[in-house]
């Protein structure tokens, strides 16, 4: 079975099963493009810490054997997308925020488009039925909007309704 | 050289420090993909967070809001409020107009105004004349994406892409006039104006309904015109049953007919069933090279097998979805070799064949069968036509007619077909289908069994006896269930699972890990442990602690009771195979 060796931003090697890791869209190019052929050739991530890439290495583990996603039910209206997560999933993401935004950040670096779903599902958890000054509280987030925009996104909001 | 390097070193890791200091929700593409997730009111709320948020936020409200604009009143005041509707309006591209006059000077200003932004367009019991349709669809709403008529197609001029004059002259020339009174009308003089940009048509003109020739007349105008359109809809309001089945039936007659001659290269979707008088006109929706992915068929009797596998193999490079509904006790049978490789979702109603052409059908993700036979659909002479499992296959619902109780190895068989289920919906289950289900789907998530004939003792393979000992004091708050639905939120709590036993769903469960459930699994008996272990070793997966979060919302003197259970289910393997497999799909 074919090995990469995945060198974190903090220097540390990780040897990985290619067909593990096969779920990140990055690291397929990287190693098409590095022409990688032995065991002992290193694909630099510059953007993932070790801490990180372990636990993106448990995800891929985990996942390797799932079908491709696809596409959403189209005779629906458009809505909220599905928020299930499987149990194992659930008890994966329990971790604190910055461990969480890490992760998310290298799964878009790394392209797992799985693992982002997973992400952005908890982080939008997180923002469920909170006002947005609680949002911007939660995230550190400055107002950068004027009084008068957030007057007229008031109004707006009021003219609209759900489909 | 060695300061060129260093300094791109330095570049390096800058740049390494700015990308790992920087939050996702500042990333659009990643605060999009969060937001998708959110429903209405919150995405509003979103909206006040900052500027990125607000950009972000109105990419997904965009088709998800619509503005209604009801009455000359609500038109100006919209028209006086949204000063700037270029600017301001990217938070919603749906307007729907209801019972206004196309022309009064409120609606004029307003589609003035706004005609840039309005990509869906609903006239809803809007009244309106097809020259008045026509100058707005041609001369102000030109980016519109989504056309939605809802009420009835105007008497006096049933021509749309007409001017006056022209229109004023075929109503004084009686040849042209009764030219209209023809099956399908010949193409008018002038070329009709196009329509680029509509990609989705929503017709639901069943009130009043014309003559079929001048139905005929306005819909192909408006498919010409729109040559472009991936999706022809025509929805139910409600009302008008019989009338909506008509104007179906004159659209997908338009639609396969050689005389209109409609030619659709991106439609693919119709979304309302088609239904074939016979099959010649199977033969022409195949013929018509549509690129659907979408097809709904109501078979009726005169459909010949061959017709309908000649139309699916026509359309096998673009079929994701396929429903057949079929009208009589005919048998079908489909060919084994029915490679529809592209095919996703299944759906058969009433259908009295074999189901083994499925097994060819690579990337089948779900199957749905209404008023069928399980019993004879999957028994042993049925099992042994599949060459292979469908492992794709995930979810499965059966909705049986007949009232015999599935039986075990039917349920064995359908598991051995599809082993890879994690959503089921199966009806007529007796204690030993029940039992059965929990234990040949491993990797169930979500299970709806309705109207089914079993007891507690088929819900949890353990005597009702035994279950009585559970006392489960949280349940207090649920105690005007019935005893199933207790047992059915034990399980709920007990595997993160969403069941649904007999139309009651099992209240949500709400992740809590203690390290009381870690001190518990300690003393757990050694047999019991090793099933643990073995079954983890089977999934391949880490601990599953949480599935025995049930043991941890039991009072402390109760343990002992739990541990008889586990006991005598350790005596029976079926009943031990049972918990754990419902404490997996864990």
């Amino acid at each position: 079975m074919p090995f990469v060796n995945l060198e974190s931003s903090d220097g540390d090697l990780v040897k990985v099963d290619v067909d593990v890791i096969k779920c990140s869209v990055t690291i397929n190019a990287l190693i098409e493009h590095l022409g990688l052929e032995d065991d002992n050739e290193v694909v630099p991530l510059q953007n993932v810490g070790t801490e990180t890439l372990h636990k993106v290495l448990a995800w891929a583990k985990h996942h390797k054997d799932d079908l491709p996603s696809v596409d959403d039910d189209e005779d629906d209206p458009p809505r909220e997308r599905r928020t299930d997560i499987t149990t194992w999933d659930a008890n994966f993401i329990k971790m604190e925020q910055i461990q969480l935004f890490d992760l998310i950040l290298a799964a878009n670096y790394l392209d797992i488009s799985g693992l982002l779903d997973l992400g952005c599902k908890i982080v939008a958890d997180m923002i469920k039925g909170k006002t947005a000054d609680e949002i911007r509280t939660m995230f550190n987030i400055v107002n950068d909007l004027t009084p008068q925009e957030q007057e007229q996104i008031r109004k707006e909001n009021e003219w609209c309704e759900e489909k | 050289m060695d300061r060129v390097v260093a300094e791109g070193e330095e570049e390096v890791r800058e740049e390494r420090a700015l990308y790992r200091s920087c939050l996702p929700l500042e990333i659009p593409c990643i605060l999009n993909q969060i937001l998708r997730y959110l429903p209405y009111q919150d995405l509003q709320s979103c909206r006040l967070v900052a500027q990125q948020f607000n950009e972000e936020a109105c990419r997904v409200l965009r088709k998800r809001s619509k503005i209604v604009l009801s009455s000359p009143k609500r038109f100006i005041a919209f028209n006086l409020e949204m000063l700037n509707p270029l600017k301001e309006n990217r938070y919603c591209e749906h307007f729907q107009l209801i019972n206004a006059h196309v022309t009064t000077p409120a609606v004029t200003m307003f589609l003035d105004k706004f005609q840039k932004c309005i990509k869906s367009f609903e006239l809803k019991d809007a009244k309106w004349s097809c020259h008045e349709l026509t100058t707005i669809l041609t001369e102000t709403v030109k980016n519109l994406e989504e056309l939605i008529l809802h009420g009835a197609i105007p008497k006096d001029s049933p021509r749309l892409f007409m001017t006056e004059s022209e229109e004023a002259e075929q109503n004084l020339n009686p040849i042209l006039v009764g030219a209209l009174s023809r099956p399908l009308v010949q193409t008018p003089q002038k070329p009709i104006p196009k329509l680029p940009n509509i990609k989705q048509l929503d017709l639901q003109l069943y009130d009043k309904l014309p003559d079929d020739e001048v139905l005929s007349q306005f819909g192909a105008d408006l498919l010409k015109a729109a040559y472009n359109l991936e999706e022809l809809r025509s929805r139910d309001t409600g009302k008008w049953r019989s009338k909506r089945e008509r104007f179906q039936r004159i659209l997908f007659e338009l639609l396969i007919s050689p005389e209109a001659d409609i030619v659709l290269p991106k439609l693919r979707k119709v979304a309302f069933s088609l239904s074939p008088w016979n099959d010649e006109q199977i033969k022409r929706l195949a013929m018509k090279q549509f690129p659907l992915r979408y097809l709904s068929l109501t078979i009726l009797p005169d459909i010949s097998a061959h017709a309908l596998t000649s139309l699916l193999i026509s359309l096998k490079d673009t079929l994701t979805k396929l429903k057949l509904s079929f009208t009589s006790w005919r048998i079908m049978e489909f060919p084994v070799e029915l490679q529809l490789h592209k095919l996703q979702h299944l759906s058969l109603d009433w259908f009295n064949g074999s189901i083994s052409f499925i097994s060819r059908m690579e990337n089948l993700r779900t199957l749905v069968l209404a008023q069928i036979d399980l019993n004879e659909m999957f028994n042993e002479s049925e099992f042994t036509k599949f060459k292979r499992p469908i492992r794709t296959l995930s979810s499965v619902e059966v909705y049986q007619h007949s009232g015999t109780p599935v039986t075990s190895s039917v349920v064995r068989n359908m598991s051995t077909l599809f082993p890879r289920v994690t959503t089921l919906v199966l009806g007529k289950l007796d204690d030993d289908s029940l039992r059965t289900v929990f234990t040949v789907y491993p990797l169930l998530e979500s299970f709806s069994a309705i109207e089914g004939a079993f007891s507690d003792f088929g819900v949890i393979g353990v005597d009702t006896e035994i279950v009585d000992t559970f006392n489960l004091d949280y349940l207090e708050t649920t105690h005007t269930f019935g005893h199933i639905a207790e047992i059915q939120y034990a399980l709920a709590k007990m595997t993160l699972k969403k069941f649904i036993l007999n139309g009651i769903v099992a209240p949500t469960f709400v992740p809590s890990i203690s390290p009381e459930i870690r001190d518990f699994l300690t003393q757990f008996h050694d047999n019991v442990c090793r099933s643990i272990i073995s079954h983890m070793k089977h999934r391949s997966s880490p601990p599953y602690d949480h599935d025995l979060t049930i043991y941890h919302n039991m009072r402390h003197q109760h343990r002992q009771n739990l541990f008889l259970i586990y006991e005598a289910c350790m005596a029976e393997q079926y009943a031990l195979q049972g918990l754990i497999s419902i404490g997996n799909a864990i």
